[in-house]
């Protein structure tokens, strides 16, 4: 449809204002809130207890605080995996759900179950499945002959490769859905090119490879998108699972933020931590919108 | 000659694929095939080998027992009212507010747009402690109202896919209906808005998947204990009393996921449709 | 038609579940809430404790909420924030409630001890009064936390003797049982304990119970104990000891304290240590037996006999509570004959006095209780005392970052004495 131009009270308001008062409400507000709490010291017990400091909350934050880098890292990693995983794992899956096999529409759907399914659920049926001593996993994996894999509760114990277990899990979780984002996007590619291809003589994998790959730019970005504002958003894997740890070795923003800000009782520089948060993720998506030129479409 | 080599080419492939696909599928349901099993098992024996498949004779539905006695149904209720309520709401208030920025072209509109699209990369910590704040001052805290007029700020996602979807309805169909004399509302909910059901079911399934499994808000807002959700609960004695009995725990677990479990295998069709947006039949 | 079923349906379901989700209460009915975090060990004494209190006080309810231990402390934070915190709840951390009851959030319970503050010993006060002096908490139960507890089995095939006579004997076992394939103890080291009540106890051995209390209840910045003194240092090297001989796992990081348990219990180690809750958790068939935390021959803690006992299971009231339903329900709770119950059903020592007869008491709670009598210097627990940041984020998550070697035990001494003055100074 075309846009009809018009001020804002004549047009949409009735359409916007609902869903507008409602956000501005219960979304907006609390935001603000929580940026005016950074330049504060409270403890968050008492509401006589706000004290005035400023900047000093940020000034900490970058100069003075380890916690924050680690956490930022690891938001990177859960960023970077999701994207190179996910995205690779769900591309991969919807192309070779693309031939006709037996199961396919099962199959296409189970791996979208994981997605169904409570973080919070996940997270502590993982922490049952890792916990050493008792080894579930470690005895199946054994028992299958993964011998690298056998001890992923190792992996857990260890402060670098902590993080990448818990990426493990959350790629379980989300590859269901990057799946059929680009399930989506592979059925609407015109199935004309395929068949001007064929008719050049083009194989199998040329097909994929030159028409295919290149059709789904449009989709990548979605994807990528998708990938990256979940991986921002990352809280229960963490928190459940791992709890931070060992020694903030999984920390990531959302926990840090959570931790900071109310377990240890300092709300104020955990206010600081989400609005850092929050302007990094805006820049983030800011720029994959400009990288993969998805604004443009519109 | 051509023919067999390209034959052969592709058993290959679908061999492989085979073999890839079906790995994926173990591991995708293996951790919720072993809680549910674990959870038909007597505690003593999953101690003995916690992997193992239970014998037929073995299967006891013991612990999902002890977890009914607590009091689930309500629970179960406090879920379903809150996310019926939640889907509604926010389809209605997405679905709106998509079609008027879709249709419209006003000052600011891109400001507002980018307004809704922040809140895509806020987490709950961030906001936690404001929320609670703001809910108290309207006293709102410890209501279902609360938590679902909450729930329905979370638009930004709806309003985003159905005013890109809205834009692929064609003019013509507009100005018809103009001219046959529809107001602007009635064009919007009775041609515009079925045209988009694809996209609607989208939504639905975000909204209704998150609504039902999220922790965080109904925690922290539902502090009656008749109000609280499923998920919440079965947390509350998960992670007290039944910690040490696997038992208890997997049950617990199994009842956490089952009912979304179940619920996307009748419903399939329309899941899948609605993340492929329609562009598939079945 | 479709759409008309389906809109028949929702509103339906809507109908069923909102009849079902609201309770209705008769008009002269006080509810108190309570939320309570401890059902891991003690929910079936409190739900007998509260079907009997209903049934005396009819026209009180008790709404019982059981909210998840770890996060209880930022639930109940926040509800007290705005006035609407649980008219009984179970206590945070002692630091979070002695703060509360500053800020006038919880109720000052001096008026009930009046009446019934007989009902405990003296070696109660410093679990149930604030540093000031002030009544705040009401104890339900007493814990010590000084043996080991040891499978019969194991030690029996392999030939080790207790009691040990030094921790340098303890050692040794757990060197012959490492040898011999078995894994000589585990400890829960994910969050702060208990993997904490282990290097308690080496604290207590080398800085001893009083310097212990200077150090929770220090005030200024350049006064009184430091972490950095020789003595503190000492026992963090005790602690880190038992992982690098490889006694315990390092994958203790990845375990919380309920998955810490089970390893004990289905036999795969030997040593499992924990305060004397651990004893009602333990199934009844299991063959295990205890002996006192040696001590260490060179080290203060030898000659004398110190370690903790503690009057837990608090229960604090809000300050916004009905002040005459909830003290009628404080009283009930702490009545002798009552406070059997939970030694009836989950096996806990209670703190009110005279609750249950010493006669009853099976070897390991009597070894319990004489330590209580005996003992030469308690403390309450480090991390509940310590400001939040120092006790749960440097020193709790500094286990887990020691173990994994991603610090030293020079650099932590550091960290947790910068944190602790710094925090001093801004108070």
């Amino acid at each position: 449809m075309q846009k009809y131009k018009t001020s804002f009270i004549k047009g949409p308001a009735l359409f916007v204002l609902p869903a507008l008062v409602i956000y501005v409400l219960f979304l907006v507000i609390p935001l603000m809130g929580s940026i005016g709490f950074s330049f504060f010291r409270w403890s968050g017990i008492s509401l006589n207890d706000l004290k005035f400091v400023g900047l000093q909350n940020y000034k900490t934050i970058f100069l003075q605080d380890p916690v924050f880098w680690r956490a930022l890292l690891n938001n990177l990693i859960f960023v970077g995996g999701a994207i190179v995983f996910q995205c690779t794992i769900g591309l991969i899956v919807a192309l070779l759900l693309e031939q006709r096999l037996l199961f396919r529409n099962f199959l296409r759907g189970t791996y979208f179950l994981p997605a169904v399914v409570s973080l919070t659920i996940i997270g502590i049926v993982f922490e049952i499945l890792l916990n050493p001593e008792l080894g579930v996993l470690k005895g199946l994996l054994g028992r299958i002959g993964l011998g690298y894999f056998a001890n992923p509760s190792q992996w857990l114990s260890d402060k670098n490769k902590a993080i990448y277990v818990l990426l493990a899990i959350q790629v379980w979780y989300g590859f269901g859905w990057s799946m059929f984002i680009f399930v989506s996007g592979l059925k609407s590619i015109n199935p004309e090119l395929y068949e001007a291809a064929t008719m050049d003589g083009a194989t199998g994998a040329k097909k994929i490879v030159y028409i295919t790959l290149p059709s789904l730019k449009g989709t990548y970005a979605v994807a990528i998108l998708f990938a990256t504002l979940w991986a921002m958003r990352v809280f229960e894997l963490p928190f459940i699972i791992t709890r931070g740890g060992p020694g903030h070795a999984t920390e990531v923003l959302a926990t840090w933020i959570y931790s900071k800000g109310f377990t240890y009782t300092r709300v104020g520089y955990g206010s600081a931590l989400a609005t850092i948060l929050l302007i990094f993720g805006i820049s983030l998506s800011f720029l994959i919108f400009r990288y993969t030129g998805m604004g443009k479409g519109e | 000659m051509i023919v067999e080599e390209r034959s052969i080419r592709s058993g290959l492939l679908k061999f492989t694929s085979y073999i890839i696909l079906g790995i994926l599928f173990v591991a995708t349901i293996y951790p919720l095939f072993w809680t549910l099993m674990t959870s038909l098992k007597e505690y003593r024996l999953i101690l003995k080998d916690p992997a193992a498949l239970p014998s037929l004779s073995a299967l006891t539905l013991h612990n999902y027992g002890i977890i009914w006695r607590e009091g689930v149904s309500t629970f179960f209720f406090n879920s379903i009212f809150i996310t019926v309520c939640t889907v509604i709401g926010t389809l209605f208030l997405s679905a709106m507010a998509g079609y008027g920025f879709a249709r419209f072209k006003f000052r600011g509109s891109d400001a507002l747009f980018l307004l809704f699209a922040m809140s895509l990369v806020v987490v709950a910590p961030s906001i936690m402690i404001s929320e609670y704040l703001l809910l108290h001052f309207l006293h709102l805290l410890s209501t279902r109202i609360g938590i679902i007029l909450l729930y329905w700020s979370g638009t930004a996602f709806g309003i985003i896919m159905t005013s890109n979807a809205f834009r692929g309805v064609p003019q013509d169909i507009i100005d018809t209906a103009h001219i046959d004399g529809c107001g602007e509302f009635t064009v919007f909910l009775r041609i515009a808005f079925p045209l988009i059901k694809p996209t609607l079911a989208t939504i639905t399934i975000f909204t209704l998947v998150w609504s039902w499994n999220t922790l965080i808000w109904p925690l922290l807002i539902l502090q009656k204990l008749g109000q609280q959700t499923i998920i919440v609960a079965l947390l509350g004695f998960l992670k007290g009393q039944y910690m040490v009995d696997w038992g208890c725990l997997t049950a617990g677990l199994s009842i956490g996921f089952l009912p979304m479990l179940v619920g996307y295998f009748f419903f399939q069709k329309y899941f899948v449709q609605g993340l492929t947006l329609g562009s598939m039949k079945g | 038609m479709k759409r008309r079923l389906l809109g028949v349906t929702i509103i339906c379901v809507l109908g069923i579940s909102l009849m079902l989700g609201t309770s209705s209460l008769g008009a002269q009915e006080i509810t108190l809430s309570f939320w309570d975090r401890e059902t891991a060990v003690t929910g079936p004494a409190t739900e007998a404790l509260i079907a009997g209190f209903e049934k005396e006080n009819p026209n009180i309810h008790i709404e019982w909420r059981k909210v998840p231990y770890d996060q209880y402390d930022d639930l109940a934070k926040m509800a007290y924030l705005v006035g609407e915190g649980p008219d009984l709840g179970s206590v945070c951390s002692m630091y979070t409630t002695w703060e509360l009851l500053e800020k006038g959030c919880i109720m000052d319970l001096t008026d009930w001890y009046r009446e019934y503050g007989d009902r405990f010993p003296l070696a109660a006060d410093p679990y149930i009064k604030s540093p000031g002096g002030v009544y705040c908490t009401i104890p339900l139960a007493m814990h010590t936390m000084k043996h080991i507890f040891y499978n019969v089995e194991i030690l029996e095939n392999y030939g080790i003797a207790v009691p040990m006579n030094s921790w340098g004997e303890f050692l040794e076992a757990c060197e012959t049982l490492k040898n011999q394939g078995v894994t000589p103890a585990t400890m829960g080291a994910k969050e702060y304990a208990p993997c904490e009540h282990w290097w308690q106890m080496f604290l207590t051995e080398t800085v001893g119970a009083a310097e212990i209390n200077s150090m929770l209840y220090r005030k200024y910045p350049d006064k009184g104990p430091r972490w950095t003194d020789p003595g503190w240092i000492r026992s963090l090297k005790y602690f880190l000891e038992l992982f690098q001989r490889g006694y315990i796992s390092k994958e203790a990081v990845t375990i919380g304290w309920a998955s810490s348990i089970l390893p004990f219990t289905t036999g795969k180690v030997a040593f499992f240590f924990d305060g004397s809750w651990l004893a009602g958790m333990l199934p009844p068939e299991f063959n295990w037996g205890f002996f006192e935390f040696p001590h260490i021959i060179g080290e203060l803690g030898y000659t004398r006999n110190d370690g903790v006992v503690a009057y837990m299971s608090q229960v604090q009231v809000a300050a916004t509570a009905p002040r005459d339903a909830a003290f009628k329900f404080l009283e009930y709770w702490t009545r002798p004959e009552n406070q059997k119950v939970r030694w009836e059903k989950v096996k806990e020592i209670p703190a009110t006095i005279g609750a249950v007869d010493p006669k009853e008491f099976d070897p390991y709670t009597r070894a319990c209780v004489e330590f209580a009598e005996t003992c030469t210097g308690s403390y309450p627990w480090i991390s509940a005392v310590l400001p939040p940041e120092v006790g749960l984020d440097a020193l709790g998550n500094g286990y887990g970052s020691l173990i994994t070697g991603e610090t030293t035990i020079p650099e932590l001494s550091k960290k947790l004495e910068e944190v602790h003055q710094r925090v001093l100074r801004e108070e």
